[in-house]
């Protein structure tokens, strides 16, 4: 028996990660599991989810995990945010976790970026400048010594933007959901882990089949965890070609910005609150351009514009938190993980590891289980 | 151009008649016809200006160049050349917030310059934008390299920009003709009253110079488009250009690290690729990249630019000889400056030969 780690899967027994299709039938079919095996269900397969599933086997020793969701990559919302590492501020979460958060997430790619597995992970380096219309209330940001370089610009640099007096020059990551997801979803089936199309409408569906239950259902968790507090603003971007450009610009409040990327650049965006319109906006598209443009000309060669759509899972705070179900006689211990808003990419390493524990807290509460029901 | 017969040219005349035969048709000689032309067209009765060059883009040294604006580290033996670079630097910021600057090949890149040790900041430290040192976390990315600067400069795609000026130069009536020229003298009695000599590494072919050497360098293009900085290593044992560079460009990434005086060889040599992979993937470990091509370039190196006039005498003709040639492995960088002080030179011939308008108050 493995002392640690989850025990090898038959290839039989390992369903496809379908990208579309909901099935009903023969839900969670694996491998029966030696007896004290910590049955794990990740519910969502977005960033969250992926990160999180990758985490668990390395602190919960004995494990299985099974990442269950109706959308996978490249159809989540993850796939649509652009991935730039520029932190988010959460009015309910205190500034020293998402500073630790935020480290933990940088250093944990930054050696990706570094390394022969950069290309196949979809992460990288790239620098630029974040301007301001007006001098902001904090010239140096709580992430300023995470990222590298970070610096006032110059005022040659500023006169690249005439309307701007203030701004910030560092360089970052930039961790490309297309490419990230899958490179994810291939880490978590590497070490065991089952991916499974299907939509849960409620997390008691889980029971009795798994023992603890990841909640990384994002927006879902209105309806999963029945929380009125995370509500979606959608952002609409255009993703164009325009490879000569190297540099981020992110103007002030962030609303506008461009985002080079491998294969495109992410212009945006929107902020809309309680919006959840999945259908991009015609108007809203030559918005952004217009607004993109005003900040770098050059963009006016762009060509290929595609127009996306997401909802950003948006709460006060990171849920970051054990709950135990309970419902007649049935416990169901489900630790929650969703509410990043616009901060996800950056700060989803941190909390992933922080579920992992909580994770793992629960399977130590567990003891030695009861005798299982047969599946 | 009329042939005409020796010694019956008309030297100017009532208006100002100029023949003006650029040859070379690199980034010196095109930027030198369109300096020359948009300064001088609209002051003389008719200029004639006509590129003559056996080797045309993409085949010509400008092909090859990775493009990044960067002068040499040491300070020029000639002063004047730390003003014709800055010039260049800023006519070409002064085109990146048009819309025409993807089409010039024209975009901002930050990068690293890394070292084995600590050295003193270049000249053109005010030139470039954001010039800082690099911080003790971005030197953990280089483990071979103690020491670096950081900051943002522009890259100029030399195949991109040729096709750029070929098409101003065009728009303006300007003459390309493919040639190969065997002597300064059978240009001057077909008629040129202007000679630019824009022949680049081998000028010595019209005029022995022995000055001029070529420094060969060998690139490979990949596709990396992940990679958004530039990466120069610097090796002082080993001497400028000889050390691993990544430069990316508006869609391939060039690797280089290239230096070889006098050779000649256009031929791609087995241990020099060997040299610049293995190089450039132990400095940039993500470069498990697809390889797009492989080119030899030769740099035209001289202790400085050769910027003068000569006069030319052919019999009883008299030819204008303006040389711009021998600008190492920083013609991009210095070009436009070049051009204008070429284009200088000419005024001064045109002043000489009374071939400039003059303003209707001083008639």
């Amino acid at each position: 028996m493995p002392v640690s780690g989850c025990p090898a899967q038959a290839p039989g027994c390992l369903l496809p990660a379908f990208p579309h299709g909901l099935s009903k039938e023969a839900p969670f079919t694996r491998q029966p599991q030696p007896m004290d095996t910590v049955r794990i269900a990740v519910v969502g397969a977005g960033l969250m989810g992926l990160s999180t599933a990758v985490c668990i086997p390395t602190l919960v020793p004995r494990c299985s995990v099974t990442v269950i969701a109706d959308k996978f990559t490249p159809d989540t919302t993850s796939d649509v945010a652009a991935g730039i590492l520029i932190p988010h501020a959460y009015p309910d979460t205190p500034v020293h976790k998402q500073k630790q958060w935020f480290r933990e997430t940088f250093d944990h790619l930054f050696s990706i970026a570094n390394s022969a597995e950069a290309g196949d992970a979809g992460v990288y380096l790239v620098s630029g400048w974040q301007i301001f219309r007006s001098m902001p209330t904090e010239e140096v940001p709580f992430w300023a010594d995470v990222v590298l370089g970070f610096r006032k610009m110059t005022e040659a640099e500023l006169k690249k933007f005439p309307q701007h007096v203030f701004g910030q020059a560092f360089t970052t990551l930039k961790c490309e959901g297309p490419v990230y997801l899958p490179w994810l979803e291939k880490r978590v089936k590497r070490s065991g882990g089952l991916m499974v199309p299907q939509r849960i409408e409620d997390l008691w569906e889980l029971h009795p089949s798994f023992d603890i239950v990841v909640n990384c259902s994002g927006l879902g968790s209105r309806q999963l965890a029945g929380d009125s507090t995370i509500f979606p603003v959608r952002g609409q971007v255009l993703k164009v070609q325009a490879p000569w450009l190297k540099h981020f610009i992110r103007d002030g409040s962030g609303l506008t910005y461009i985002y080079p990327g491998t294969s495109n650049v992410t212009l945006g965006g929107t902020r809309q609150k309680g919006d959840w319109n999945l259908s991009p906006d015609a108007e809203i598209s030559r918005d952004i351009f217009s607004r993109c443009c005003a900040l770098e000309p050059s963009l006016h060669r762009a060509c290929d514009i595609r127009e996306k759509v997401g909802l950003r899972p948006s709460r006060p705070g990171i849920r970051l938190q054990k709950e135990l179900l309970a419902q007649d006689s049935r416990r169901l211990p489900v630790v929650h993980h969703y509410g990043h808003g616009s901060g996800g990419f950056s700060m989803h390493w941190g909390t992933a590891l922080e579920a992992a524990r909580l994770v793992n807290e629960c399977a130590q509460a567990l003891g030695s289980p009861a005798p299982k029901s047969k599946l | 151009m009329k042939h005409l017969d020796q010694g019956q040219r008309p030297v100017g005349g009532r208006g100002g008649t100029m023949r003006v035969v650029v040859i070379g048709a690199g980034v010196i000689g095109l930027s030198t016809a369109l300096c020359i032309h948009d300064r001088y067209q609209p002051v003389l009765q008719s200029l004639d200006v006509r590129v003559y060059a056996d080797r045309f883009t993409p085949l010509t040294n400008t092909d090859v160049a990775a493009g990044l604006w960067q002068p040499y580290l040491s300070n020029p033996s000639n002063p004047q050349e730390t003003h014709w670079n800055q010039q260049t630097f800023d006519y070409l910021l002064s085109h990146l917030h048009s819309p025409n600057a993807a089409d010039m090949g024209l975009a901002l890149i930050s990068g690293y310059n890394l070292f084995h040790e600590a050295v003193p900041d270049p000249s053109w430290k005010d030139i470039v934008l954001g010039f800082r040192k690099l911080t003790p976390r971005e030197l953990d990315m280089f483990p071979d390299y103690s020491y670096g600067w950081f900051n943002t400069s522009l890259i100029l795609e030399g195949k991109r920009y040729l096709q750029w000026l070929t098409e101003r130069l065009t728009e303006r009536g300007v003459k390309f003709s493919q040639r190969k020229v065997e002597s300064l003298e059978e240009v001057a009695r077909g008629g040129a009253d202007v000679i630019i000599n824009c022949t680049g590494v081998r000028a010595g072919e019209l005029q022995p110079d022995p000055m001029l050497q070529p420094g060969r360098g060998q690139i490979i293009k990949v596709d990396a488009p992940w990679m958004k900085h530039f990466i120069v290593t610097h090796d002082p044992e080993r001497g400028i250009y000889r050390s691993p560079y990544i430069i990316p460009g508006i869609r391939e990434v060039t690797l280089g690290g290239i230096f070889q005086l006098g050779n000649w060889s256009e031929v791609n040599n087995i241990q020099d690729h060997k040299s610049i992979w293995e190089g450039c993937c132990r400095l940039e470990p993500t470069l498990k990249a697809e390889i797009v091509s492989e080119c030899t370039g030769f740099r035209p190196v001289r202790p400085q630019v050769r910027l003068e006039r000569e006069r030319l005498r052919f019999g009883p003709s008299n030819t204008e000889l303006i040389h711009n040639y021998g600008h190492g492995g920083y013609g991009l960088t210095i070009h436009w400056g070049c051009a204008l002080e070429a284009a200088k030179l000419f005024g001064e011939v045109l002043e000489e030969r009374k071939l400039l308008r003059m303003p209707p108050s001083h008639l």
